[in-house]
Formats: C-alpha cells, sequence, structure tokens
C-alpha cells in the first residue's frame, strides 16, 4: 500500500485570531510611523538644503507626514502587489493569509527602523549615504528571510519550508534584480 | 586631618591635569586684529560698492552677466587698485585682473561674465598663495503688480546685502587691509570677485580651473559668502579629516562666534560641480569642494534646533536672503542688526587666521583627499558595490533554500512518503475536527501517516 501523508490545513481560527489581536489593529500606524523615521534624515536634510527657501507654506514636521506617508502608501500598493504575486503560488495556501500579511509588515518595520538608525551615521560620516542603497538592499533581504523564516517555523510542514521560502522571497529577489537593473541602465544611459 | 588633606590634594591635582592637559595646546589667536579696526572700513566699503548716497545706483542690479554686474567688477577693480601694494591679477586666465566667464545660462543661452582678481604680493621666493573669493552678482525679487488691472510679474533688485554686497565689502576692506599692513606674511594673497554665481558658479567654476592649472602654488581658498545674517558663523572644509581643517578649526572656532559645520551634512549626490555637494559649499565653495587644493567656505546662519542645521538664517524667524528685505535699511532698521559689527567679526577672524606664524604651513598642508572622494562619491562603484551585494543576496537565498531542500527530502526518505495529500479549509466549509486549535495550541497543521 502506498504510505501517503495528509495534511489537513484550516487556517479559518487562525486568521481570525489574528484579526483580532491588538497587534494587527495598530499594525497600520506603525507601518507608516517606521516610514516617517526612514524618511527623517532625508527630509531633514533635504530642508537643510532648501533652507534659503523651504515649501514656504508648510513646517518641518507636514513635509515629513508628506513625504513618509508618500513612501508608505508607495510601499503599501509594493506589499498588495507582492501578496498578490504569491498567491499564484499553491504553497502559498498552506499559511494563515493573514499571518502573511502582518509578519511581512513587521518585517518591513523593522527593516525601516534599523535603515532609519543607520541614515544617523550620515551626520557623523556624511560620505556613507551614497552607499547607503546597499545597505538598503542586505537589509530589507534580511528581514525578508527572517519573515519567511518565521512563517515557515510557525504554519509550514517541513516537507514545504523549501517550496514557500521560493514562493515568498522570488519576489523580492526579482524586484531587486529589476532596481539593480534600473540604476544600472540609468547610469550608462 | 587626613581626609581635609586628601581632599585638598585631590582638588590640586584636577586642577593641575586642567591646566596641564584640558587646555588647548595652541594659543589661538595672537588677536593683531581687533574688529573695530576693520569695522569702519568695512561700513564705507559696503555704502561706496551699494552707491549708497548716491542718487543713480548702477550696481543695484547686478544679475549674472548683466551691465549691472559688469558695472560692480569694474568699480571692485578700479577701486581696489588705487591702494598702494594692490596688483590686478595678470596671468593666461587673467587679463589686468579681468577673467573673461563663458556660461550657458538657466535659459538656455549662451552668455558672458566676469571675474576680477587682485593681488597682495610677498618678497617671498616662490611664495604660496592664499586665495579669497566671494560672488558679486545678485538675484531679482519677482513680484506680482498688477498693471491696468492685468496681473504681471516684474523683476525688483535689492542692495543685497546679504547676498553678496556684504561678502564684497568684507573682501574689499580686507584686501586694503593687507595691502596697506607692514608686515610681509610670506605669502600671496589674491582676492577674487566672481560673476554668474547665481548660474551655478561659473564664475567660481573657472577660477578653480585656473588655480588647478598648478594647485601647488596654492595653499587655501577661503570662500566667503552671506555671512551678514545669522547669529553664529561657520567654517567648513571636508566631510573628512585632515590636518589643514583641524588646524584652523583649532584656530577659528569658539572665536568670533565662529562654529564648525561639520556635523551637519546635507548631501545631495547628484546635483553639484562634482556630482555631489554638501549645505556647508552652498555658495561658491561649491566650485572647489572635494578639490586638490584645500578650501575653507565660511558663511553665516542660525541654529534652529533639529530643523535648522545652522544654513537657515537670523533671529528674524525669516529667511531675508533674497527678498526685497535683503537691504541696509530693513537689516538694521527692521530686524535690528549691526551689519558693520557682524562683517567686522568675520574679518577679524579671517585677518587673524592670516597672522598666525605657522598658517601658511599648516594650513598649505595637502589634503590628500581626492581619493576618497573619488571612491566615496563615485557612482560607478557605488553600482558595482550594488551589484556584487544582489549576487551575495542571491548566494545566501540560495542556500537557505538548499539547506530547507535537504532537509525536506530527509524526512520524505525517513518517513517512506511516497505521496503527499494537502486539504485546504475554504472560509465556507464545515469546521474540521482535527484541524480545530485553541489559541494556546499548535498552528494549523496535522499530519498524518497512513
Amino acid at each position: 500500500m502506498q504510505n501517503s501523508k495528509i495534511i489537513n490545513v484550516d487556517n479559518r481560527k487562525e486568521n481570525a485570531r489574528i484579526t483580532a489581536s491588538f497587534s494587527h489593529k495598530i499594525l497600520p500606524f506603525l507601518f507608516v510611523l517606521s516610514f516617517l523615521w526612514l524618511k527623517f534624515f532625508d527630509e531633514l536634510t533635504m530642508f537643510n538644503m532648501d533652507a534659503t527657501a523651504g515649501w514656504g507654506w508648510s513646517s518641518f514636521a507636514v513635509e515629513l507626514f508628506l513625504y513618509g506617508g508618500f513612501f508608505a502608501l508607495v510601499n503599501f500598493c509594493l506589499l498588495f502587489c507582492y501578496r498578490m504575486i504569491i498567491t499564484a503560488s499553491p504553497h502559498t495556501h498552506l499559511v494563515p493569509d493573514v499571518a502573511i500579511k502582518d509578519n511581512i509588515m513587521w518585517a518591513m518595520i523593522a527593516r525601516n527602523l534599523m535603515l532609519g538608525a543607520l541614515y544617523f551615521l550620515c551626520f557623523s560620516m556624511p560620505f556613507l549615504y551614497g552607499y547607503m542603497i546597499v545597505a538598503d538592499l542586505v537589509i530589507t533581504f534580511v528581514a525578508f528571510i527572517v519573515f519567511a523564516i518565521i512563517i515557515i517555523k510557525k504554519y509550514c510542514d517541513v516537507v514545504f519550508a523549501p517550496y514557500l521560502f521560493k514562493a515568498l522571497l522570488l519576489p523580492l529577489i526579482i524586484y531587486e534584480f529589476i532596481m539593480v537593473g534600473i540604476d544600472c541602465m540609468g547610469y550608462f544611459i | 586631618m587626613r581626609k581635609w588633606f586628601s581632599v585638598i590634594l585631590t582638588f590640586i591635582m584636577a586642577f593641575a591635569c586642567w591646566f596641564g592637559f584640558g587646555s588647548s595646546s595652541r594659543k589661538a589667536f595672537a588677536s593683531t586684529v581687533e574688529a573695530p579696526i576693520l569695522t569702519a572700513s568695512i561700513e564705507s566699503e559696503l555704502k561706496n560698492f551699494l552707491q549708497y548716497d548716491e542718487a543713480e545706483k548702477t550696481r543695484l542690479a547686478r544679475e549674472a552677466g548683466s551691465t549691472g554686474e559688469a558695472d560692480a567688477s569694474a568699480y571692485i577693480l578700479s577701486s581696489l587698485l588705487a591702494t598702494p601694494g594692490i596688483e590686478a591679477i595678470n596671468d593666461g586666465y587673467f587679463v589686468s585682473g579681468v577673467q573673461a566667464v563663458e556660461y550657458v545660462s538657466s535659459n538656455g543661452f549662451s552668455s558672458k561674465s566676469q571675474n576680477v582678481g587682485v593681488v597682495i604680493k610677498s618678497a617671498t621666493e616662490n611664495a604660496k598663495t592664499v586665495t579669497f573669493c566671494t560672488n558679486i552678482d545678485n538675484v531679482a525679487v519677482i513680484e506680482a503688480v498688477s498693471v491696468g488691472g492685468e496681473p504681471q510679474e516684474i523683476k525688483v533688485f535689492t542692495e543685497s546685502v546679504n547676498q553678496s554686497a556684504g561678502s564684497v565689502a568684507l573682501l574689499m576692506a580686507l584686501a586694503r587691509h593687507f595691502a596697506t599692513s607692514v608686515i610681509d606674511l610670506g605669502f600671496n594673497i589674491e582676492f577674487a570677485f566672481l560673476g554668474a554665481g547665481a548660474e551655478e558658479n561659473s564664475g567660481a567654476l573657472a577660477l578653480n580651473r585656473r588655480l588647478n592649472t598648478d594647485a601647488s602654488k596654492y595653499a587655501l581658498v577661503v570662500c566667503v559668502d552671506k555671512v551678514v545674517l545669522g547669529d553664529s558663523n561657520y567654517i567648513f572644509m571636508q566631510d573628512f579629516g585632515c590636518e589643514y581643517a583641524s588646524y584652523i578649526s583649532e584656530i577659528m572656532v569658539g572665536h568670533y562666534n565662529f562654529k564648525n559645520f561639520n556635523k551637519t551634512s546635507c548631501l545631495a549626490i547628484g546635483s553639484g560641480v562634482n556630482l555631489f555637494s554638501h549645505a556647508g559649499v552652498a555658495g561658491s565653495a561649491g566650485a572647489f569642494y572635494g578639490g586638490k587644493i584645500n578650501m575653507l567656505s565660511v558663511f553665516s546662519g542660525n541654529y534652529n534646533g533639529v530643523s535648522g542645521l545652522g544654513n537657515s538664517e537670523s533671529t528674524a524667524h525669516k529667511n531675508l536672503t533674497y527678498t526685497l528685505y535683503d537691504n541696509i535699511a530693513s537689516i538694521e532698521g527692521t530686524y535690528d542688526i549691526s551689519i558693520k559689527t557682524k562683517l567686522g567679526m568675520v574679518a577679524s577672524a579671517l585677518a587673524n587666521l592670516l597672522y598666525q606664524p605657522d598658517f601658511i604651513v599648516e594650513a598649505g598642508k595637502p589634503n590628500n583627499l581626492q581619493n576618497a572622494y573619488g571612491f566615496w562619491y563615485n557612482e560607478k562603484y557605488q553600482l558595482f558595490a550594488y551589484g556584487v551585494c544582489m549576487v551575495l543576496v542571491f548566494v545566501v537565498y540560495f542556500i537557505v533554500y538548499d539547506g530547507l531542500m535537504k532537509k525536506s527530502q530527509k524526512n520524505i526518505a525517513d518517513g517512506g512518503i511516497e505521496s503527499l495529500i494537502v486539504n485546504i479549509a475554504e472560509p465556507g466549509d464545515p469546521p474540521q475536527e482535527e484541524a480545530k486549535m485553541s489559541e494556546k495550541e499548535e498552528p494549523p497543521k496535522e499530519d498524518k501517516n497512513e
């Protein structure tokens, strides 16, 4: 007789539990705040560069909220695309979709906090600024790997782990390759 | 008694350490020039330059490439050459003190401007040169007016005291001061008054090309820009530490309201002459930033909390530069700022820097930063690092993936599994007994081996 492994997946309760939790409710606010933190250095220094004129009609705080908020919105759309793409893989259906959504946002928050703090090094070592693009790539990738491993450990059978890992990481890898390609093309053109 | 003795001894030791090791090793400022000496001459220089008491003001509108700018240049040159000891620069670039500057203006037209330069020569053979420079042009303020009920925009020019006139007056007073001084400092002092500053520092770039034909001759370029307004005076030299920058900081910072601007970086990669810029070199100094010749940028500003890092202006809580309020009457009357006192302080600080006995040796020490700037601001290197990191990231991805795959295959082999059946509950499905779980239980996975 054939030896089959049957896995029954019912994510409904887990989805309901996460949705009802406090952390799920405050997550969007933290997500936006983390982008304000990430853009703080850029906004601060750009504001300073334009100190003779400024925007005139706004304050620093308003500019920061607009700038950070805009980036949060863009990334929110990117995350939406990401979740839509990973749905194409059947292995991602083994995991509660709310858990994926929340954990990816936590990963982005952690990445923003770390990267935002790194930007402050540029106050004493301004020449680092040009290489922050590399830090961005590395930290984003590390955040995604940690996110994928947490999801795998928590929700996925070890048999499916590599397939789920591939499904979760490949969109990011493709995205980063495109970004590097665009940057290189921008330089050569 | 022993307790008291030890307390007193501790205090004595503390004072000894403080005086012996805590104080600066260099006695900053011999104070050979006091501010009031230069103050009076600066005031008259400013008023003469601005034709303050004259009815017809030909130098008020001195836009880049305009006749007003040419007139201002001619006035500066003729006025300075009337002072004994000041000579017009004459080399391949400057002809009788005038350097022609050609540039493409912001509206796309080819335009012409000029720099004027004078030198106070030292009798020392092969003497090094210190160059002072500032922009002389100004920018019009655009005012909206109604002409016959039709809204129109007109260009209005003001004295532009902070924008350029103040710095011009300061350098003219300094030039005369050094020319009339009986002391030969052992180095040449050049004064360059630059045109077309508002046109991406075209004048400063032209001067930079001249200086770099024989960079070894030049010890330091001092760029003075917008020094009238602001509670503090700032100096900025390099992003990276180097000997000459430490020397000048040690001499200037803490005196005459001077502060260092090195903690507040405001980089804008992709703009500026060398594809990078810094708020500390917002004026003509931008042309010399990151170059072989040592550069000192001098400007004034206010520290207004985190949103103003020193580049903002004045206690007036608004920026007066590039507005109609940038004139003597408004600055001194409305905002109660003494222009001559402020400029006198900056001039005295610069003069005293040059009077330091070891100035030319220390300030002329090569900065050797071209490679550092070349590396850190090179877009090609940045992209290369980015690309290499991308490849590394992919390798890391593959290593983790490979590890998980091996584990998965081992699990399949150990369990002798030949097929996998996955039942995923849909939102409308009835609850499955085996999939039921409380919040504290394991996440939703159930394994069954048949």
